[in-house]
């Protein structure tokens, strides 16, 4: 067996040391060592999405990164967007426009979302479909999820303009 | 007590609508944007190991020798089982059809590409996937059969010898008087169809954790089940458990699509953490699993078909011969989406006589499975196509047929010709609602213009109607001897006034317990919380 390496990354502004085989993917490390498991695998094989997360804002996909290869980073995941339980304007805005079904590919759309808006506040028609390109969902069609960010760019122009879809009355 | 079960919203005892029918927001939602909800790989039991499997690289085979000693000597390696384990402790897994099944690890021979042979139990998968590199496997290839055709031909290559025969099943029914109707019908058409087989595809692949403790021989597993007491109870007959010995608690599934069948995965795992002791054992299909060898392809058809019309335009017969190629096992209960059209066999239409002659074949693909809404759409689209082609060859409006045909409102309940009992309809109503918002006519003289101009543009009328998944009697047709689905749903009230349900099934995705929110909110006059 090849001998383990040293590493420390940072996630979701927690500082973290790990030893690691080098064969070790980083989603296996956010996943398993570190007890992140809203980051989900879907592929293994860089083709879905779902493993997305940031380093240092750039959307990645962590299960065809080593862990070793993030020696150093600065990573974010779905657990880093609400802290402190209430939910970030993205989340907000997939819930309210249906952006979710079964909710597996749900991370993965936030962060790659995540950093077209920082990127592009007001993003055009072709920069989301560009983005969400890169994201697979075999639930929902797309469609919503598009709404969606649309939503969630508006909301991050203007916090107040919060409830955009009206007449959603509340359950739970 | 006994408690009178409301037939409409107008029934509630206590409130009329205030939830069902309304734009809601899900209650399951921040749960699943936060990453919170717990997919059955987010679930971690102490002392868990890790099971991966080793699989058949060929369609048909002969084992002639298995030798998994250097694997199990490998550190962190902590059990490993073959079909010599299966055999000692498991039966063959129920099939639909009966009997035509082997157990979850090869025993002697492969019949398809990905049927496991061995797996391994280890500290982590990547020691797992380790450990199958150094089990040693001889083959021995058969010739394999990849068509049904030839499957049903004597001295074809058998996937069960003692059978005798590839034919799992071969039944004809017949509703009525359908020679006549052909023999007195002024139009008839008739088609092949051949519908190829086609997959789910679920973000979330099937994964399952399973502990067998060993001190009292209960079997417990947590998974991403889509009918739990089905996999409880048809586990409990592999392993020859009293059913009130295993346990089966469903997860959340990234989404589902009748794919997540995950019986020979199941199997596995629980043989694994019984030679191991009694650890958990983890095991997560992972992508190139689930495409080769997971439990969501479906419908491999070959159809042909006909309807009778009389001078009217009338249909006055529908016969059916299928040929389904289930693959290589009963195992994934594909046969049963071969009797499900039964439920709605003629559609929306009223057709006297009608026809089924059903026979399923095993090749050495893989086993067929459970998908989505279990069987219709490819009966159905046989009948609609003969309704269009009917339309073409009278002249008449595709709409126009198939409204000559509806089931009338004022027949209802109806009983079609295969047995099942319509409630209520008004299929005239309905499609005329949908030519008014697809604004036909219009869309007519704009095929018209486009086709004049050399350009293809299709429009096209569909009439089905779905039946639910498990109200009729789809698996006693196909040779269960249960019914239905044995799942349930309880609800209680505790001394502090809290309203809890508990449920059959899991979130797949459609907001499952949103509605069951909705529902109980609007029964007992409560606000979901
Ligand atoms: S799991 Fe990483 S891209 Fe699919
Ligand atoms: S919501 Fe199920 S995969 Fe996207």
């Amino acid at each position: 067996m090849i001998a383990k390496r040293s590493i420390s990354l940072t996630v979701n502004g927690v500082r973290y040391e790990a030893t690691v085989e080098p064969r070790l993917t980083l989603v296996d490390l956010l996943r398993n060592e570190l007890g992140l498991t809203g980051t989900h695998v879907g592929c293994e094989h860089g083709v879905c999405g779902a493993c997305t997360v940031l380093i240092s804002g750039k959307a990645v996909r962590s299960c065809i990164l080593l862990a070793v290869q993030a020696d150093g980073a600065d990573i974010t995941t779905v657990e880093g967007l609400s802290p402190s339980g209430q939910l970030h304007p993205i989340q907000q805005a997939f819930q309210e426009q249906h952006g979710l079904q079964c909710g597996f590919c749900t991370p993965g759309f936030l962060l790659s979302v995540k950093e077209l808006l920082a990127d592009h506040p007001d993003p055009t028609d072709e920069q989301i479909k560009e983005t969400l390109g890169g994201n697979i969902c075999r639930c929902t069609g797309y469609q919503s999820i598009f709404a969606a960010v649309k939503c969630a760019a508006r909301k991050l122009a203007d916090p107040a303009a919060g409830a955009l879809a009206t007449g959603v009355a509340q359950v739970g | 007590m006994a408690v009178e079960i409301p037939k409409t919203i107008a029934d509630f005892p206590n409130s009329g609508s205030r939830f069902i029918g309304k734009s809601v927001k899900r209650i399951e939602d921040p749960q699943l944007l936060t990453g919170k909800a717990e997919f059955i790989d987010n679930l971690v039991l102490p002392g868990m190991l890790h099971c991966a499997i080793l699989r058949s690289p060929h369609a048909h085979a002969r084992i002639k020798l298995l030798d998994a000693s250097k694997a199990l000597e490998l550190p962190g390696v902590l059990a490993v089982v073959t079909g010599e384990d299966a055999l000692a402790w498991a039966n063959p897994g129920y099939t639909l059809p009966v009997g035509w099944g082997c157990h979850c690890l090869a025993t002697e021979k492969v019949r398809f590409v990905g049927e496991p042979v061995a797996a391994v139990a280890a500290v982590s998968r990547y020691v797992a996937e380790d450990a199958l590199e150094l089990i040693e496997v001889d083959y021995e290839t058969l010739p394999a059969i990849a068509d049904p055709f030839e499957a049903m031909k004597p001295g074809s290559p058998l996937l069960f010898e003692e059978k005798g025969t590839n034919v799992m099943l071969a039944r004809k029914f017949t509703w009525g008087e359908v020679d006549a109707a052909f023999a007195a019908a002024k139009t008839v058409v008739s088609e092949k169809f051949r519908w190829h087989r086609l997959g789910a595809n679920p973000l979330e692949t099937f994964g399952v954790v399973a502990q067998w403790d060993t001190t009292d021989g209960t079997l417990t597993c947590h998974g991403a089940f889509q009918s739990q007491s089905h996999m409880a109870l048809g586990r409990a007959m592999t392993f020859s458990l009293p059913s009130n010995k295993v346990r089966f608690i469903s997860h959340p599934h990234g989404g589902s699509f009748g794919g997540k069948g995950g019986f020979r995965g199941t199997e596995i795992a629980s043989m694994l953490s019984r030679k191991a002791g009694g650890r958990p054992v983890k095991w997560i299909e992972d992508r190139i699993e689930y495409l080769s060898a997971g439990a969501g392809q479906a419908w491999d058809r070959h159809y042909e078909g006909s309807i009778a019309l009389d001078a009217d335009g009338i249909v006055t017969g529908f016969a059916v011969k299928l040929v389904d190629d289930l693959g290589a096992t009963g195992e994934a209960y594909g046969a049963v989406s071969c009797a499900k059209p039964l439920a709605s066999f003629t559609g929306p239409y009223k057709i006297a006589a009608a026809s089924y002659d059903l026979t399923i074949v095993g090749t050495n693909k893989l086993p067929t499975g459970a998908y989505r809404g279990m069987g219709p759409p490819p009966h159905n689209w046989v009948l609609e196509s003969l309704i269009d082609q009917a339309a073409r060859q009278l002249g008449v409006d595709p709409g126009e047929l198939r409204r000559r045909n509806y089931i009338p409102k004022d027949a209802f309940p109806y009983t079609i010709p295969s047995g099942n009992e319509y409630d209520s309809g008004d299929y005239v109503a309905a499609l005329d609602t949908a030519l008014a918002m697809s604004k036909y006519p219009e869309l007519r003289a704009a095929q018209a213009k486009a086709r004049a101009a050399g350009k293809l543009f299709g429009v096209s009328v569909v009439s089905t109607i779905e039946p639910g998944v498990f109200d009729w009697n789809a698996y006693a047709i196909v040779g269960a001897e249960s019914t239905g689905v044995p799942e349930a749903v309880t609800v209680s009230l505790d001394l502090l006034g809290s309203i809890t349900v508990r449920l059959g099934f899991s979130l797949e995705g459609q907001g499952q317990y949103t509605v069951v929110a909705q529902v109980l909110a609007d029964y007992f006059g409560t606000t979901p919380r």
